[in-house]
């Protein structure tokens, strides 16, 4: 199971990384190349929602400005960079990593590996603990079988 | 909030129960946690508003103009201490703005020959936007981008437009949250060009 | 008129409900039964009175009183009779009213349910609703106006503001003069999935105080026996349900009635109600742990606490404006008052908590890591995980102003890249857990049980891989990378359901070797005599079609912009079923209600020259507000969702622009909630066997209490 796991993560961690790369056709830009810059940054007069998805006018505007870098030949991370810089940081979907931004990918990261820790370092003391025969250890039968008995239980107190 | 698993999943051995020296320190931390909490979010609700900056020293600013005789001169507060300051806050995209524009470009051809210095800021517009804008409405005073949107921050505007008069020592005396009209920008400023009285 | 005798009924139910915590605290403390009693009839009066003020605010917004400042912000004349009542919860001080109400209705049906069976525990909980209650009605009596001029006495004249305006706060508050007409309600709300999920997430919300309540009583009169515990979880049960309704109705408006072709945001109003739900879930599941085998009691209690706090935690983010979002209420007094109030909760709790720790001692040490006890800790790690990931994005916006001086979104990719993972890693706990015996496995059986599943999970990653149009879809933006784990994800899913099936299986083949039944009347029975068990795994099974939807519409969705003229047309090619054709065919103006203007276009969609339907996207306008609003249109099927937007058009309609998604499984979303909802129906239902131990474990409560006294 443990295996399992650790080749789940790594697959998903490859996955993660591999969603930044991007392709990009320059010439004359469609709708949908410009939706794609765009989704990437939200707009400060309307809260929350990205940019591709915004119906105000300063959204159109930044939609059109995305055209004209997109048809310069600018690609898509250098596009977000200028923005980034033209209009603030906060303009990005997730703040850009460097300095203190960092913190919010790393906090996240800690803490679970803290929790990580924590809950391993507490199951083996717990196993450790209960190895010594102080409760009385089921035998692997009585496990084994354990789940068909109620079953079987269920049925028969549903008689009487 | 995770860091409670620590405490809470625990459970205590019968045979020796926590010692309570521990217990006190587990208690510490989770308190101090909640607090940090709840400070950062009693922050988060202090009114950060422009109308806070009143009486205030000016935030420094600095922006390199676009548009008529001043195109591609940088200004910065700095360099206009001893002179009244009008600075107007707005977007191509904003019809309250467009309201006022005109009003604000007479008075700047009124007042400029006093030593009044009338700056724009251009927020979250593009440039073509931003200079169409300033064609339209003939506007020959200073104007420039707000780069990474600071001056916005910086002076906490609420929205656009936003005009802030700044007095000869670099104080805010007043701030116009939305389009202003003549009459009370003429009053502002002689108020503020008259020597020795500094509130208007 | 009306109007004041609301005020007062307000005002009535404000007082009743602090006595009534008062009494209940005397009448513990003295044993007197008479102070106790009256404290149950104030809980009963204050439920009355609040139905009273409730019924009084609908007659006011039907009969469009708009001198009552409430009515004027979220009615006016134009509007239907069936939104004027539903815009009770439309604002600030209605929602607030709304929510007040539902509280008392709460706390009176646990303080009449729990009377008999859960006495001693009775009073603490009376205290804790009704406080908490009091606090609420605080809110929208005006009383906190009461402390304007002290604070401006004080020279804090920015407090002294705020608290001056609680007084309009009132949803009875009554203006000088009467408004011709009311400003109406956000054209947006005018939608009945908007009317379903606020009441929904209210109940959720709401509800979770009661177990809250049980907790506290519990632990400060040291019941942690097995009573307790049996009785918070129906009501956390019920509580939660009515939250998992709200999200999933919640997200089913976001994607019909938003018109941007998506479910969830990552706003901080949606995260606000799912993290009550994230540790609300964790606790379901660690309190199976504590009633069979008496382990994790500080755990759950530290759960319950937690949920709890979310709730109250949650309300503030909603209410305070603290973090800008769509769905929030403005700014106002409401948030520094909330805010002490959750300081209150946060340290009282924990303060209890420590007082009591002794008390909570385990019975029962954990055997070994292949358990299901251990794979339960898991869970809840994930759960609280995630549940910081999301506390944590959340709240950065507001970190990072204060201690970098700059503003930050953190916006949907950060919670889907950081979430998304250990959302997988849940669901493999959830497939692996009914594999795993209490206390230890014996390797042979888990291997025997493991081996269908794992060929089923395998076979359906390898079939997805072969699959050349998935393949193609799979890797969207450039990389091959992406098709590994999302078909890995797939097989997750595939192994999770034949292990739930698999024991569906073994538990009807053991029911039919002792009672000889036929197929379907041993499954229903199976369900109807282990409701907890089985209705758990239906449960599981809604989750694994929500995730089919979630992945699909994550991972295959396709989209396009277009500006077409009249007669042209478009393609767009779904990675499931083959190429839409959509020919645009004109415009057309009508009017749907009396205050709304709508403009929808024509569009024809084909396939292989066969029409598969006509799609009428539209832009309502409503008149009063003069706003516009985006209807999106859909055709629907198993597969997937065709769902186009009238996005704009020019020169009367000769050229229109549109944007189309496809949205591969998501109606599995939409099904799998049902499916959960009714799994949850089925597990929380009262079953005689659960009675008989509820009462047995009052019974002891009861001896220990004379034993005591």
């Amino acid at each position: 199971m443990r295996v399992r796991v650790l080749v789940f993560l790594a697959l998903l961690l490859l996955a993660t990384l591999g969603g930044g790369i991007a392709d990009t056709s320059a010439q004359t830009p469609s709708p949908d190349d410009i939706n794609r810059v765009a989704k990437q940054l939200s707009c400060p007069t309307c809260a929350g929602i990205n940019v591709a998805d915004c119906p105000t006018e300063t959204c159109a505007q930044w939609r059109a400005k995305i055209g004209e870098l997109l048809a310069a030949g600018k690609t898509d991370q250098e596009i977000l960079e200028y923005f980034a810089s033209r209009y603030g940081d906060h303009v990005l979907q997730v703040p850009p990593p460097r300095g203190f931004f960092l913190g919010v990918w790393i906090v996240p990261v800690l803490a679970i590996l803290a929790a990580l820790g924590t809950f391993g370092y507490l199951v083996h003391r717990w196993t450790q603990r209960s190895a010594r025969p102080e409760t009385s250890a089921a035998s692997p039968e009585e496990v084994e079988d354990e789940y068909l008995r109620r079953v079987q239980r269920e049925l028969d107190t549903w008689w009487k | 909030m995770v860091e409670m698993t620590e405490e809470g999943a625990i459970p205590p051995s019968p045979a020796r129960p926590h010692p309570a020296g521990r217990r006190l320190i587990g208690l510490i931390v989770v308190l101090a946690l909640l607090g940090t909490l709840l400070g950062v979010l009693a922050w988060g609700l202090q009114p950060r508003t422009s109308a806070t900056l009143l009486g205030q020293p000016a935030p420094p600013f600095e922006i390199t103009a676009i548009n008529g005789e001043f195109a591609g001169q940088r200004f910065a507060l700095a360099d206009l201490r001893g002179h009244v300051v009008v600075l107007n806050i707005w977007a191509s995209w904003c019809i309250e703005c467009a309201r006022e524009a005109s009003v604000l470009e007479q008075a700047w051809r009124a007042y400029r020959p006093r030593g009044v210095w009338f700056i724009g800021v251009d927020y979250l517009d593009t440039d073509t936007a931003g200079l169409a804008y300033l064609k339209r409405f003939d506007i020959t005073y200073p104007n420039g981008p707000d780069i990474g949107s600071r001056i916005y921050q910086a002076y906490r505007a609420t929205g656009v437009p936003e005009t802030f008069f700044i007095d000869r020592d670099g104080i805010i005396r007043h701030v116009q949250i939305g389009p202003i009209g003549r009459a009370q920008l003429d009053m502002l400023l002689e108020r503020l060009l008259t020597p020795g009285v500094s509130q208007p | 008129m009306v109007a004041d005798l609301g005020y007062v009924a307000l005002l009535l139910a404000f007082v009743l409900s602090i006595f009534a915590a008062l009494a209940a605290w005397w009448g513990e403390r003295r044993r007197t039964r008479e102070l106790i009693l009256s404290a149950r009839n104030g809980v009963l009066a204050v439920a009355g009175l609040l139905t009273l003020a409730v019924c009084l605010e609908l007659g006011l917004l039907l009969s469009s009183d708009f001198r009552v400042m409430y009515v004027a912000q979220v009615t006016n004349r134009a509007m239907p009779a069936f939104f004027k009542l539903t815009a009770l919860w439309g604002g600030q001080a209605g929602s607030l009213l709304f929510w007040s109400w539902l509280m008392a209705l709460f706390a009176a049906a646990a303080v009449l349910r729990g009377w008999q069976r859960t006495r001693v525990l009775i009073p603490k909980v009376i205290v804790v609703t009704q406080l908490t209650l009091a606090f609420f009605l605080s809110l929208i009596v005006g009383v906190w106006a009461l402390l304007a001029s002290p604070l401006e006495a004080l020279g804090m004249s920015t407090g002294a503001a705020l608290m001056a305006e609680m007084e309009t706060l009132t949803p009875f508050y009554q203006l000088d003069f009467t408004p011709s007409d009311g400003r109406g309600l956000n054209p947006l709300l005018r939608h009945w999935g908007m009317i379903v999920h606020p009441p929904l997430l209210y109940l959720g919300f709401v509800g979770f105080v009661i177990p809250f309540a049980f907790a506290v009583a519990a632990l400060s009169t040291r019941q942690t026996g097995d009573l307790w515990i049996r009785v918070i979880r129906r009501w956390t049960l019920v509580a939660w349900l009515f939250l998992s309704m709200g999200l999933l109705v919640g997200m089913w408006w976001a994607y019909g009635v938003l018109g941007w072709g998506g479910y969830w945001g990552w706003d901080p109003v949606e995260n606000a109600a799912l993290m009550p739900w994230l540790t609300g879930t964790a606790f379901l599941h660690s309190v199976i742990i504590q009633e069979r085998r008496g382990m994790f009691k500080v755990w759950n209690m530290v759960l319950i606490m937690i949920t709890y706090s979310l709730v109250i935690f949650g309300t503030f983010l909603t209410r305070s404006g603290v973090v800008s979002s769509v769905h929030a209420f403005a700014q106002s007094g409401i948030g520094p008052l909330f805010l002490g109030f959750v300081g209150i909760t946060f340290v009282a709790s924990v303060l209890l908590l420590f007082a009591r720790l002794d008390s909570l001692r385990s019975e029962n040490r954990l055997d070994s890591l292949v358990s299901r006890e251990a794979i339960f800790l898991f869970n809840n790690l994930l759960f609280l995980a995630i549940f910081f990931v999301t506390l944590w994005g959340t709240i950065f916006p507001v970190v990072s102003e204060l201690l970098a001086g700059q503003k930050a979104i953190v916006g949907p990719p950060f919670f889907n890249q950081v979430n998304g993972p250990l959302f997988a890693l849940l669901v493999l706990t959830m497939g692996m857990a009914p594999l795993m015996p209490w206390r230890r496995t014996a390797p042979g059986k888990l291997a025997r049980l493991l081996q269908w599943p794992v060929v089923t999970g395998l076979a359906t990653t390898l079939g997805l891989l072969a699959v050349p149009t998935l393949r193609q879809f799979a890797v969207l933006p450039g990389t091959a990378l992406r098709i590994v784990p999302v078909t890995a994800f797939y097989g997750l899913l595939a192994f999770t359901l034949m292990v739930i099936g698999q024991e569906f299986w073994r538990g009807i083949r053991a029911r039919r070797r002792v009672t000889g039944e036929r197929y379907a009347t041993a499954w229903l029975n199976l369900i109807r005599y282990n409701r907890r068990r089985y209705g758990g795994y239906l449960v599981h099974v809604g989750v694994v079609m929500i995730a089919l939807g979630v992945i699909g519409t994550h991972f295959f969705k396709v989209e396009t912009q277009r500006n077409l003229a009249r007669g042209e047309s478009f393609t767009l090619t779904s990675p499931l079923t083959g190429s839409y054709t959509v020919t645009y065919e004109g415009l057309r103006v009508s009017a749907t209600a009396a205050d709304v203007r709508r403009t929808a276009a024509e569009l024809k969609v084909t396939r292989e020259g066969q029409v598969l339907a006509w799609l009428y996207p539209a832009q309502d306008f409503f008149i009063a507000q003069e706003q516009a609003v985006t209807t999106p249109a859909m055709r629907h099927s198993l597969a997937e969702d065709l769902y186009i937007i009238l996005a704009g058009w020019e020169n009367g309609g000769t050229t229109a622009t549109f944007k189309a998604y496809v949205e591969p499984l998501v109606n599995w979303l939409w099904i799998g909630g049902l499916v959960f909802i009714l799994g949850t129906a089925v597990a929380a239902w009262p079953t005689q066997a659960e009675e008989r131990r509820t009462a047995v474990a009052t019974e002891v409560s009861g001896h220990a209490v004379t034993a005591r006294s």
